[in-house]
């Protein structure tokens, strides 16, 4: 049999390759075992590295979506509040109104001052802010929306008491015939559908301080998942109301009641009062099915996020028990390769001369 | 038969005795000498006359295994090249990061746009603001290391390719004159055991630079030649020529200043597309990093930073025609060269406090000249909508041809880190493969002491049996001498 010869520092090469590997191998699954991290996480997700990648960002974007669900939550029940709130301030007024229609009641004096009730009720609502932000000022959430009645704005140097006169109507104020209430209501109209919107009477000028334009705010709930909620002062469905009441809170009721133009003005204002309130339940229903997306996308965000760390988990965890093993495994292979080595120095045949 | 003969046979035994002790101890003393060839000694019986008259030795170098040289070289030079590779590239995924340290472009941009997604909870806030500023100078900041990253690689690879053709060139000088005293040690009859063993370290330090063949001519010449056949050494010496260069920034490309690779004239650039181009070893290595890879690398990074800046500009509608966006091209608006943007993006001032710009910019457009309502969102969803929007990316960059921003910084992360992956297991697998043959040779051609040792001590009793004959043949020459006498 041929018996080949192996050449000490081959010996000596392969025992210092094996040893470094080994010790490679073991600071390699010391570091997976004392960190619980697989140790070159790209190396052993493999194809799956960029998917973990994205998974990771996409967990940061569900957080901060998230948080912005919850910012909405309570942004969006604050105002079904305040509208409810104007609903029920509004509801009080209509009743007395409806006493008082066609004809005035014995109470009828009483009418404007419950409407002025009712004003203060639907400003405080409507000046409600969150955190320093106005929540029904559209876009300027940094002003109250609604002017006090009797207090001057400052850009049209009219507060909303003084817009509803006579000689800033141009039309007869109180009305006291029929003819002079159509003028009265045509006026009150123009103040507060937009139609004179840079004129000092308008709506747009004294009653309201907020933004123009679109008045829903924005919250992103999920890629391109988005919610344009609420509303804002200058929202038409406000205007009603608050015209229907600044009808009823303006006028002389006195000079008013015993008039022709009674019935045309109280029964232009119910309407414009109730008509303004359906909208606003519309508005509601609108908000409450928007509360019910978001926490359907809550929910789901939440079980996506779930799987999202999951599969990081899978991808980056060092499974606990496979590396305490192998750590035990090498740790017997160096046991056993450092004792092969100091066996094998002594294995000199100059040690037994 | 006589005692003048048994003298002379005990003579020669004693002179084989010592010729093949040295062998034995310079056989030791080498045992650990990287690239030392075993010496064995054969003997031979002498006769005269048809009588025994002694022993003769001769003390050869073991014979090689041209072969496995042949296949151990071309494993190094194989190894050289992709450990090269994996090296470089690792220099670039020490930026990048693992996915979980979140040190990567990826991971920037990811922050920037939650910075933005936060933006439209709380437009009004100057902290938010300054959230999505930060964000902004990060990322800006993690494209730039790249390309410092990438370039700093192409630098080290031109270094790393002078040192190889120096190295090279010095190892082909030496052989040149090895081969000169081979040829002629040889034909004067001498042991050229300790050349031959010098000729092949060398060729071993050529071979981990770049790729040879060689072969030996009948009077012990050796030529060397490239792999793909360029003659390095034929008589004399050729010579590699490369220049280094102090700089390799983005665009600069192989003839544009960048060095080739030539020998004695001819064109052997690994990258160069030409049909000698040396296509292993440490010198291809650094070429491919220099040349290729890294360069396509930079362009991730160039088209990354176009991506994000084209984007701010196209979503921002507060911009006029030809403004800068958030992001700039060295302060002014996309210039339309993206070689080096990398380098080049920044942050536009007119968001940054600290340089005379106003945070609200960041919600109401970089453009807008007064600042809008507050609670203002629309600009801010517009620039969130940018980073999942589709858009085209050059090609030549190894990635998808249209992604979202937002995917394509993911696959630059994943891009780098598979790529140094399978080049630690491409030097791996040709680790392995150099480690068995590089035994093979030390277990064929090395020197086992126990063996020597052994060897030693039958020397010692042989030498010790002659000395005996030597002493028992001169008492009897003097007995004879003394009754005659």
């Amino acid at each position: 049999m041929l018996t080949k010869s192996v050449s000490t520092f081959s010996l000596y090469r392969q025992q210092q390759t094996n040893l470094q590997r080994l010790n490679s191998d073991f600071a390699t699954v010391n570091q997976e075992v004392a960190s619980q991290r697989k140790s070159d996480i790209s190396a052993s997700a493999g194809p799956r590295t960029q998917e973990l990648v994205e998974s990771r960002g996409e967990i940061g974007r569900i957080d901060v979506f998230l948080a912005n669900i919850e910012t909405f939550e309570s942004r969006a029940s604050l105002m079904d509040a305040a509208l409810t709130d104007i609903d029920e301030a509004v509801q009080d007024l209509m009743s007395q109104i409806v006493t008082n229609t066609p004809e005035p009641s014995v109470g009828v004096s009483g009418l404007p001052e419950a409407a002025r009730g009712a004003l203060d009720a639907i400003n405080n609502a409507l000046n409600l802010s969150l955190g320093g932000r106005s929540l029904f000022s559209g876009a300027q959430i940094d002003v109250a929306p609604m002017q006090n009645p009797e207090t001057v704005n400052p850009a049209s140097l009219l507060s909303p008491y003084d817009v509803m006169t006579a000689a800033n109507l141009g039309a007869p104020y109180p009305p006291l015939t029929a003819p002079d209430a159509a003028l009265a209501i045509a006026a009150i109209d123009d103040v507060f559908d937009g139609t004179n919107a840079a004129t000092p009477q308008s709506f747009e000028q004294t009653f309201y301080n907020g933004a123009a334009g679109p008045s829903t705010i924005n919250a992103e709930i999920g890629d391109g998942l988005q919610l344009d909620y609420g509303i804002a002062a200058d929202d038409p469905a406000l205007r009603q109301v608050l015209q229907g009441v600044y009808m009823l809170a303006t006028v002389d009721m006195d000079a008013l009641a015993g008039s022709p133009a009674y019935t045309d003005y109280v029964d232009a204002a119910l309407a414009r009062v109730s008509a303004g309130v359906a909208d606003l339940r519309d508005v509601q229903g609108r908000l409450g099915f928007q509360q019910q997306q978001a926490a359907e996308a809550k929910e789901g965000l939440q079980t996506s996020r779930a799987f999202l760390v999951n599969t990081v988990v899978d991808l980056e965890v060092a499974d606990p028990v496979e590396a305490q093993t192998r750590f035990e495994a090498i740790e017997r292979q160096l046991d056993a390769a450092y004792a092969a080595t100091v066996r094998a120095s002594r294995l000199r045949l100059t040690n037994y001369l | 038969m006589s005692l003048t003969l048994a003298l002379q046979s005990a003579k020669s035994g004693l002179i084989t005795s010592q010729n093949q002790t040295a062998m034995a101890s310079d056989n030791i003393a080498n045992a650990l000498t990287p690239g030392y060839v075993a010496r064995e000694g054969s003997n031979s019986s002498v006769t005269v006359n048809g009588f025994g008259a002694g022993v003769a030795s001769t003390i050869s170098r073991r014979p090689v295994d041209e072969f496995l040289l042949r296949d151990i070289r071309f494993e190094a030079s194989t190894l050289a090249g992709v450990a090269y590779e994996a090296e470089g590239l690792s220099v670039v995924t020490q930026v990048t990061g693992q996915p979980d340290e979140g040190r990567s472009v990826a991971a920037a941009l990811a922050a920037l746009e939650e910075a933005f997604l936060q933006l439209t909870t709380t437009p009004e806030s100057a902290s938010v603001q300054q959230g999505v500023l930060d964000a902004a100078n990060v990322a800006v900041g993690r494209i730039q290391d790249q390309q410092a990253a990438i370039q700093s690689a192409r630098e080290q690879a031109d270094q790393t390719i002078f040192a190889g053709v120096n190295e090279v060139n010095d190892a082909l000088g030496r052989l040149e004159e090895l081969n000169e005293r081979v040829v002629s040690e040889a034909a004067a009859g001498r042991d050229v055991s300790a050349l031959l063993d010098e000729r092949d370290r060398q060729l071993d330090r050529i071979s981990e630079q770049i790729g040879i063949r060689s072969y030996t001519r009948e009077n012990g010449e050796l030529v060397v030649t490239t792999r793909e056949g360029a003659t390095l050494l034929d008589g004399a010496a050729a010579r590699l020529e490369f220049t280094p260069s102090s700089a390799a920034p983005p665009g600069s490309a192989l003839g544009a200043p960048l060095s080739g690779l030539t020998v004695n004239g001819a064109d052997i650039t690994p990258t160069g597309g030409g049909a000698q181009g040396a296509g292993s070893g440490k010198i291809a290595g650094a070429f491919a990093v220099r040349d290729e890879i890294m360069p396509q690398l930079q362009l991730q990074a160039d088209e990354l930073a176009r991506g994000l800046i084209e984007t701010f500009e196209g979503q921002d509608a507060s911009l006029p025609p030809g403004a800068a966006g958030l992001f700039t091209d060295a302060g002014a608006a996309y210039s339309g060269v993206v070689t080096g943007l990398a380098g080049r993006i920044g942050v536009n001032a007119a968001v940054d406090p600290s340089a005379g710009g106003a945070l609200w910019r960041l919600r109401d457009g970089v453009g807008a000249v007064v600042q809008g309502p507050p609670g203002e969102t629309a600009q801010v969803s517009a620039f969130i909508d940018g980073f999942s929007a589709a858009q085209a990316f050059d090609p030549a960059a190894g990635l998808a041809g249209t992604d979202s921003l937002r995917g394509f910084a993911s696959s630059i992360v994943a891009d780098q880190q598979s790529r140094r992956v399978g080049a630690e297991d491409k030097a791996e697998s040709a680790s392995f493969r150099f480690d068995a043959l590089e035994t093979r040779r030390l277990s064929d051609n090395g020197v086992n002491i126990d063996e020597e040792t052994a060897f030693l001590l039958q020397l010692e009793q042989a030498y010790a049996a002659n000395a005996q004959v030597v002493q028992t043949v001169n008492r009897m020459l003097d007995d004879l001498l003394a009754r005659i006498g």
